[in-house]
């Protein structure tokens, strides 16, 4: 049903630009220079399709207007019944092309993977772009990236769909005049900068940090020739304060390279580094290894302790040993109160005689900070958490910093972070700073400056990269004002934004995955970053704009001068940086190919830093003890789908449900139980908001966990120049932002709330959150699992059913049968396997009101439940997917035989012969069967289809679907192991959700194979199977939950099983 | 009839002194006649009704099935409720004109005819509903059959849904036979009445040439009661095998042993509930009541007494069942039933089905028209929610907690159920306007002996 098209390449335009092909390393006589030099060769390319993939978009976008108007169901409302259910039953037909001449690097049906790195964000994981027939369709993590090792987060696989955005800019374009040549708007802005360069010289560029070294000297380079150019790097969620208070504590401002696969124990203070605080794929996969515990199939193996204390629930939070939650600001008290108790009470550092630091502690005596913070268990709580860390010294890890505890105290907190990790002789240990560090000239007084500059008319042109102050910042702070002082504005941007409808200039830039650059995502990596398909529009890298206006301007100094494109410069930059250290051995040439191929240069991280000297003049910006009276106080968080809500019109992410709340399309106002209680608040109801003079409205989501004087808001959400898909989904609450002493304060506002009685119904995926004490999860302490991995199977009789007599003869797998293990102590509940399936099985959209209507289509669920008292309770993940039950109860009731068992032990979903009775979702126990009750691919549209996998058919309305195991890489990494002439290995075949797992908490293999991992570890005591004692044999099996704290949460709210 | 002389002691079963001409008089007299005013009402209202319904459901057709309020976990709602009851209504006309007749009840002539009539069109209404609640009806229609194929395509055949095609069509194949068959000698009667040429052709050809000799009649008694003893077997399988698709699934709630007797139960149940309320309005209608009498519908009623008792027993199994089986999922599908989000689905049914019955105790109620027709309706109605919380109440909390949801039908579930009753009364009251609605070769076999004259 879909088009099997491959994409065009575009020989007009790389011939217009003369631009070298991007020399994949596929097919040896390609990297030869002449073989393109060659016109023949250029012009097969092109010459089986469409001239241009604009022009066949459009094509698309004609064709797939197949939806029913109105109408059209006027007219056939009088039709009988007959009629109507005949005239529905046909598909548009859309024609496959096949290739005249066949490329030679591609086969079709087989992809091509490209190294690169992942840009929609500030991480810089490594990716490998799994490209189909010269499109981009999934990316994947890349095994050999140091930051990322292969996994991959819910933003990064989704960030495919942003290339197929529909509603990206296509054309550059002039305000008041729309669409405009390249060469046109060349002309004019070049124009404006040699009037610049020669006068005042007074140019801006506005950016996120740039952490492309390329990039960076590329803008240094341009912005020379201007006396006054300058440039401004901003983005809100930044961690300024970090950075800062490295400089204050040890010198050098960095971000530090933070190591928590050497932690045995973590400290959270605020920060959410499993969801959204700088690196969470990295953070997870290292904090992950210490989380093996089932895995390593040794109840004495090694596992780590992670506590937090946070003022919003996060999903580090929900995966925390302890948590304790506590109002913003109260952050900086606990970390004072635990120096306190190591330096004052106990003595325990040599720096415990220092007066000056005894005097500033003593204030913050731990019975104090209890008190005052309403720590459970109260200041001996504190002090044992102190034994703790210092019983792990050396091998913990204390962090802080997400927007939720960027309160007033931010800086200060960091500095007591750093002073606590000095003392702790984590430093060095599980905080890497060796190496380079990262160019980081972050300063929000900076933005605060350029405001001023452009109010006082002292900016001539402005450039805005990917930029949006606008729709990130309250308008107080008066940028859209200041924007109208400034006579040239050049957006450069992916879509007409908030910002960019303020810009003179339009100017689109293209998606990473059509672009070169490379990338510093930490200390001593550096990352690749190749096109992996011609651009779709008509649209110019960000850097090859700044080349061709230094030429067309007669500014181009330095290497800009020397370079003809952004891919010249990138790779004479890379040659010129990296070769000496990386590339020992080989040509230049041959550097740069192996560069392209690995996508990553690195140097690896052994042994550690030196202990850097903790400078005590830092201490002054540790505050006098001040009590916090604050009724209700507002904190501003980034939600884990969304983030800073820069691809809020991504449709994956903005149905991707909260790992918590299970709420998708909106964001809300998180409330814990007690306030809820007092404001009598509901799920649902619209609460207004109010804080300084802003006053928003939204929903509540009453979220067991959250403090009783805390309420919490998403950032992300309220766009209003995104695109359909974003505008106006939830609420935007940046106008809660406020600048205090030259810095962001995200967190901390004091708020007052008021019940409207009015009442949003939110898209949620799931309602009922606890147990009800039915075989579902096994949840032990660490105590007890060292004892006996065993014992919830023992407490539990109902849960191994192993020998069950069968009047049936057993299924027969004679070469595989795919099984699967889960363990719930690693699986964090991050979301990752949910979009990478979504991206590998074509799983549709639906829309916030069909989720209303509990008909999301995910395969992957993932079911939270709690456990504990409701103000402070217990979370456990379980990623809830097709079974594969050996007696499955949906393939008995199938009138139509549409789903049936396989000889490789799974349960297939023939959507062909499916009816759509219903039937077997209803007999199915694990609720993993989703049905199309519409045609809901069609909400692809144009370009967006192009992110269909090929290799999965898209379902229509009417028909069942669930989890296939990835049935189609079972059947790629089969055919592979064919051409071997053996089976295929274990761990050769890797499942989409299992290959993107941050914590590898997903194992997939062939369970007649004695020998793989999957059997190995089904043999392990922890391994359980859900609703055993019905007998369905499931192939996936779940590992039990296990928690390192003395004992499980009581049972007074609700306790499960 | 054949044993007629063996009796001493007669019922009066058809009053007011009518003599056999009297009774063809009386009973063809609505075909003869130009449809009365009250008809075409009744008539209208119904093609009304029909056209909502069919109006939505090719819009349903058109779109999808999300139009209607199905969900995750409640994969099945009104439809399959809506089929469980027709079929449910289709088996009192077996009932009495099968098993009532080896049993020798001759009561039942007076109201045997409408009974099968209102069987075969429950049937054909309950039909629509397995069709139409599928996501590819233009495909479920064909390949629920096990027809002959190159590709090798076969169906399920441990399917319960298939085993519901089979019992279904089975069962609607007999009725219209058994039906047909019954219909003869007074298709006959109506031809001989005839005066208009087309009128006199069409029954001509449908009454088969009967002649009312010996022969005939003798070769008719014996196809009839062939036909009676193959039926009989059908009234219980099915609904037994209806049962099926609910018991042979995991649900809970719906996998248990109880469920056969109890929806043949429940069907009789709903089923004379719903002849008592068709037969009440057509000897109103049709001026019938010297041969639908009192006594009739008395009889009927204490049937309806007695199914209510035998459907109150069964609700009250499953509670024990769920609990002494100590199974947590049952002990809590059961608790749901009544307590849960759903209860007062649950006491609607308890109170229609097992409460308000028990007036019939009384003999003043049993015969009072105004009171048998409120509690045949709320029977009617208690009997659509028992299939509503058997379906529902089951499917919205099953296993997992964290699929749990609430059903809520949409505007379309209601309109498409309004457009099958639309449906069923198009087919009945056409029925009373083209064929003698009570049998009337039947009803004179019954009467007292009158001299020839």
């Amino acid at each position: 049903m879909m088009d099997k098209t491959a994409l065009p390449t575009n020989a007009e335009k790389l011939k217009a630009s003369e631009f070298v092909p991007p020399r994949h390393w596929v097919g040896v006589e390609e990297l030869s220079s002449d073989y393109w030099a060659n016109s023949a060769n250029q012009e097969k390319r092109g010459q089986e399709f469409f001239e241009k993939p604009v022009e066949w978009l459009s094509k698309i976008d004609e064709t797939d207007k197949a939806g029913l108007a109105r109408r059209d169901f006027l007219t056939i409302m009088g039709a009988s019944m007959a009629m109507a259910s005949a005239a529905c039953a046909r598909r548009p037909v859309h024609k496959i092309i096949p290739y005249v001449i066949q490329p030679e690097h591609i086969t079709p049906g087989v992809a091509e993977y490209y190294a690169t790195t992942s840009r929609d964000c500030p991480c810089g994981c490594g990716i490998l772009a799994k490209t189909r027939e010269g499109r981009p369709i999934k990316l994947e993590g890349n095994p050999e990236h140091p930051v990322n090792s292969g996994a991959l987060c819910a933003r990064g696989q989704a960030s495919v769909l942003n290339l197929y955005d529909p509603e990206r800019l296509k054309t550059p374009i002039v305000r008041g005049k729309g669409e405009i040549t390249w060469g046109e708007l060349d002309g004019t802005i070049a124009g404006a900068l040699k009037t610049a360069a020669s006068g005042t010289g007074r140019v801006r560029m506005l950016s996120a940090p740039s952490r492309s070294p390329s990039t960076t000297r590329l803008v240094q380079e341009f912005l020379s020739p201007f006396k006054a150019g300058a440039w401004v790097q901003f983005d809100p969620m930044s961690p300024e304060a970090l950075i800062r208070a490295q400089e204050l504590s040890y010198g050098t401002a960095l971000i530090p390279d933070y190591r928590f696969d050497r932690a045995n124990y973590v400290l959270s203070l605020g920060a959410d580094f499993l969801g959204t605080w700088m690196n969470p794929v990295g953070f997870a996969k290292d904090w992950g290894k210490n989380r093996q515990i089932n895995k390593s199939g040794e109840k004495d193996a090694r596992f780590s302790k992670l506590v937090t204390f946070e003022a919003h629930f996060s999903l580090t939070g929900s995966n925390s040993d302890e948590r304790f939650a506590v109002r913003p600001g109260d952050e900086l008290k606990i970390a004072m109160a635990i120096l306190s108790e190591l330096l004052v009470t106990q003595k325990k550092s040599s720096l415990a005689g220092d007066a000056q630091i005894s005097n500033l502690l003593q204030s913050y005596s731990a019975e104090k900070v209890a008190k005052e913070v309403e720590i459970e268990g109260g200041a001996k709580t504190l002090a044992r958490l102190a034994d703790e860390l210092w019983a792990a010294r050396g091998k913990s890890l204390v962090v802080g910093g997400s927007t939720a505890s960027q309160s007033e105290t931010a800086l200060a907190l960091q500095v007591a972070i750093n002073f606590l990790n000095s003392i702790l002789g984590n430093d060095g240990v599980t905080i890497g700073h060796g190496g380079e560090p990262i160019a980081h000239a972050v300063r929000f007084s900076e933005f605060l400056k350029l405001i001023a500059d452009m109010k006082a008319g002292l900016v001539d042109v402005l450039f805005i990269y990917r930029s949006n102050p606008i729709y990130q910042l309250p308008s107080t702070l008066g940028f859209r004002e200041a924007l109208g002082k400034v006579p040239v504005v050049v957006a450069i941007a992916d879509r007409e934004d908030e910002t960019a409808k303020n810009a003179m200039y339009v100017l689109p830039d293209h998606h990473y995955l059509e672009n070169w650059g490379d990338y510093n995502p930490r200390t001593g990596v550096y990352s690749l970053q190749q096109p992996t398909i011609p651009p779709l529009h008509d649209t110019r890298a960000f850097e090859d704009t700044l080349i061709v206006l230094a030429k067309s301007s007669d500014t181009a100094r330095g290497l800009i001068a020397k370079s003809k494109d952004w891919h010249e410069f990138l790779r004479a930059n890379w040659i010129e940086s990296h070769y000496r250290a990386f590339g020992a051995g080989v040509a230049a040439d041959i550097f740069w190919e192996n560069s392209l191929r690995t996508g990553v240069v690195s140097t690896a991280v052994t042994g550690n830093d030196a202990a850097r000297t903790f400078k005590s003049a830092a201490l002054s910006e540790l505050p006098k003890y001040a009590a916090n009276d604050a009724e209700l106080s507002l904190v501003v968080y980034p939600k884990i789908s969304l983030y800073d809500g820069a691809h809020a019109n991504n449709a994956w992410l903005q149905e991707m449900p909260d790992p918590l709340s299970s709420v998708t399309w909106d964001n809300y106002l998180n409330i814990g139980t007690t306030l809820a209680q007092k404001f009598e608040i509901k799920n649902d109801d619209v609460v207004e908001l109010r804080s300084g003079d802003v006053t928003v409205r939204l929903p509540a989501n009453v979220q067991p966990g959250m403090h009783p004087n805390v309420v919490s808001v998403a950032l992300g959400y309220g766009r209003t120049a995104v695109g359909k898909v974003g505008n106006f989904a939830g609420v935007n609450v940046s106008p809660f932002l406020q600048v205090k002493n030259n810095q962001l304060v995200f967190s901390g506002q004091p708020a007052t709330l008021r019940k409207t009685g009015e009442v949003y119904q939110l898209a949620r995926t799931q309602w009922h959150t606890v147990t009800e004490n039915r075989p579902v999860i096994n949840d032990i302490t660490l105590a007890e699992y060292r004892k006996n991995p065993g014992k919830m199977m023992e407490t539990d009789p109902e849960l191994k059913m192993e020998k069950v007599p069968s009047i049936w003869s057993a299924h027969e797998y004679t070469k595989y049968r795919w099984g699967m293990s889960i363990d719930l102590s690693s699986c964090i509940g991050c979301g990752a396997c949910v979009i990478g399936c979504q991206a590998e099985n074509n799983i549709a959209i639906v829309g916030r009101d069909q989720v209303r209507a509990s008909r999301q289509m995910h395969w992957i669920k993932i079911d939270r439940y709690y456990s504990g008292p409701a103000d402070n309770p217990s979370v456990v993940f379980q990623p809830m997917i097709c079974q594969h039950c050996e007696n499955a109860p949906c393939e008995t009731v199938c009138p139509v035989l549409a789903t049936v068992h396989d000889d490789e032990g799974l349960n297939v979903q023939v959507y062909n012969r499916c009816v759509g009775t219903r039937y077997c979702q209803n007999n199915c126990p694990y609720k993993v069967r989703r049905f199309n009750f519409f045609d809901h691919w069609k909400a692809y549209e144009g370009t967006m289809n192009l992110a269909w996998n090929p290799d999965v058919t898209v379902r229509s309305r009417g028909i069942m679907e669930k989890c296939t195991f990835c049935l189609q890489r079972i059947t790629a990494g089969k055919d592979a192991a064919k051409d071997e002439g053996e089976k295929a290995k274990d761990g050769a075949i890797k499942t989409a959700c299992q290959q993107t797992c941050p914590t590898d908490a997903i194992v997939f293999g062939d369970m007649n194979d004695p020998n793989s991992r999957v059997s190995k570890l089904k043999k392990i005591e922890s391994d359980f199977r859900v609703l055993e004692n019905l007998n369905t044999k499931p192939a996936v099996s779940y590992m039990t939950k296990v928690r390192n704290r003395a004992e499980m949460a009581s049972a007074e709210g609700g306790q499960h099983a | 009839m054949l044993e007629g002389t063996l009796e001493f002691k007669h019922e009066v079963l058809v009053t007011g002194g009518k003599t056999y001409g009297d009774v063809n008089e009386d009973i063809s007299r609505p075909l003869e006649n130009f449809p009365t005013l009250k008809w075409w009402i009744c008539f209208l209202t119904a093609v009304g009704a029909f056209s909502i319904g069919a109006a939505l459901a090719t819009y349903m057709f058109m779109n999808g099935l999300g139009v209607l309020g199905l969900n995750q976990p409640n994969g099945w709602g009104v439809f399959i409720v809506n089929f469980v009851f027709w079929v449910g209504i289709g088996h009192a006309g077996t009932l009495i004109s099968a098993i009532l007749f080896l049993f020798r009840q001759k009561w039942r002539t007076a109201i045997n005819r409408s009974a099968e009539a209102m069987t075969i069109f429950a049937v054909m209404t309950a039909l629509l509903f397995p069709v139409i609640h599928t996501g590819r009806p233009w495909y479920a229609a064909i390949w629920l059959l096990p027809y002959p194929n190159q590709r090798h395509l076969w169906v399920n055949f441990r399917s319960p849904l298939l085993w519901d095609v089979f019992a279904v069509g089975t069962y609607f194949t007999i009725s219209l036979a058994f039906w047909f068959v019954g219909l003869i000698p007074d298709l006959a009667s109506v031809r001989d009445r005839a005066k208009h040429p087309l009128r006199k052709l069409i029954y001509t050809i449908l009454s088969l040439g009967w002649r009312g000799s010996n022969k005939n009649w003798s070769h008719y008694e014996i196809a009839y009661m062939l036909l009676a003893g193959l039926s009989a077997p059908l009234v219980l399988s099915v609904h037994t095998i209806v049962s099926f698709d609910f018991a042979v699934s995991n649900v809970p709630g719906w996998h248990t042993t109880i469920f056969p007797p109890y929806f043949v139960a429940g069907a009789i149940f709903s089923g004379f509930a719903m002849v008592v309320t068709l037969l009440v309005i057509a000897r109103e209608v049709f001026n019938l009541k010297n041969y639908i009498t009192l006594s009739h519908l008395e009889k009927m009623n204490k049937i309806i007494m007695a199914t209510g008792m035998m459907v109150g027993y069964a609700y009250a199994c499953e509670f024990f069942i769920a609990w002494y089986s100590g199974s947590p999922f049952e002990g809590f599908a059961f608790v749901n039933r009544a307590f849960g989000p759903y209860w007062w689905a649950y006491w609607t049914m308890a109170s229609c089905n097992v409460l308000i019955p028990q007036l019939f105790w009384f003999r003043k109620f049993r015969r009072s028209i105004p009171v048998m027709f409120v509690i045949s309706l709320f029977v009617n109605i208690g009997m659509w929610f028992e299939r509503f919380v058997i379906t529902v109440t089951s499917l919205h909390r099953d296993f997992l907690p964290s699929s749990w949801k609430y059903y809520t039908p949409s505007w379309f579930d209601w309109g498409i159920t309004l457009g099958s009753f639309g449906w069923f009364f198009i087919f009945f009251l056409l029925f009373c306007r083209f064929l003698p609605a009570v049998a009337m070769a039947e009803v004179k076999g019954v009467m007292e002996q009158q001299p020839h004259g």
